[in-house]
């Protein structure tokens, strides 16, 4: 699973977000909100991460449980796809 | 101006910078007129349009036309050329602190207000119920594509000759004190809205350069934009209302 433009995670407007850029910045002109940990979960998943490796990447850092942080992952990976952002592996 | 073999060059001040544009054809020169800078001004940078810079132009207006629905029509090059002209300034703009963004723009008693939208929502249309609400006190800054200058003190948008089809813009500045994102509605309401609610529309009608590093600079220069206007979402229909409602909560407080 990998992204399907390069993007750039920064402050924008009051919050943090996603925005394509390069080649992707004349396809995809939204922008993805993130929270906190979202930030963290597309970085993960601009490094090529699926969602286990995301999961176990994350547990490593943070303190929080995996039925708490696993949904999160999922749901950030399924906001991606909706959007025709994620090439399946 | 001055013509040698094939170059004709002119001088003008866009956004208070002072720019040397060496064109093929007359056209942008001409339309620039209003815009002349003196003698003596030192020219901040220079763009120089080529051949096949003109002819990505065609392409991109192609383009445009097929995603927007229209039949096509055949652009003359000379026109191409005030557009590849305007986006080789807009891309210089952005390191001097300047952007490009496409909006219809009206000042009243001074201060500023821009309208953006999808291209055939209305703003033109909501803009001229503005003027015809307003009289004397409105002057329209730019239909079309104004310049922004954005810095820590505020944000000034410019009147440039790139006006839109109706010509209207006015070689002015004036300090920017709201955007407003318009959509088609039965009913006329706006609220006020949150700058991240914004964002994505205001990122669609920015012009954002191919270069990486100049596209993060551009999305630095609307994070600091967004410090310092106010946005608006409103839903409006044709009538002079529209205009009664946009402007009543748009406007400063008597």
């Amino acid at each position: 699973m990998k992204l399907k433009y390069d993007f750039a995670v920064r402050n924008m407007c009051g919050e943090t977000v996603a925005i394509a850029i390069g080649e992707g910045s004349r396809q995809y002109s939204n922008i993805i909100s993130l929270n906190d940990t979202g930030a963290d979960i597309f970085k993960l998943i601009q490094a090529g991460k699926n969602e286990d490796g995301i999961v176990t990447e994350m547990l490593k850092e943070y303190d929080v449980t995996e039925e708490k942080l696993r949904p999160e992952v999922q749901r950030l990976i399924k906001t991606l796809r909706d959007e025709g952002l994620l090439i399946e592996d | 101006m001055k013509i040698d073999s094939s170059v004709i060059e002119g001088k003008y001040i866009l956004a208070d910078l002072c720019i040397l544009i060496r064109s093929v054809y007359d056209e942008v020169q001409s339309m620039c007129a209003d815009y002349r800078a003196p003698e003596e001004r030192e020219v901040d940078f220079v763009v120089e349009t080529k051949a096949e810079e003109i002819e990505a132009e065609r392409e991109q207006s192609e383009q445009t036309r097929i995603e927007e629905g229209l039949p096509p029509y055949e652009f003359t090059p000379s026109y191409l050329e005030t557009l590849a002209v305007y986006r080789k300034i807009a891309t210089a703009c952005v390191s001097r602190g300047r952007m490009l963004m496409h909006g219809s723009v009206i000042a009243v008693d001074g201060r500023a207000y821009m309208f953006t939208a999808r291209s055939g929502t209305g703003k033109s249309t909501h803009v001229r119920l503005w003027r015809q609400l307003f009289g004397d006190r409105a002057v329209m800054v730019n239909d079309d594509k104004p310049l922004l200058k954005v810095s820590g003190e505020g944000v000034f948008i410019y009147g440039t000759p790139w006006d839109g089809k109706h010509r209207l813009s006015t070689n002015m500045r004036a300090p920017l004190q709201a955007i407003c994102i318009l959509t088609r509605a039965k009913e006329n309401t706006i609220r006020e809205i949150k700058p991240s609610e914004a964002a994505s529309m205001l990122i669609q009608q920015t012009y954002r350069p191919e270069d990486t590093a100049l596209l993060l600079a551009t999305f630095d220069l609307l994070d600091e934009l967004s410090k310092h206007v106010k946005f608006y979402l409103l839903g409006c229909n044709m009538d002079p209302e529209a205009a009664v409602v946009s402007s009543s909560a748009m406007l400063p407080k008597e």
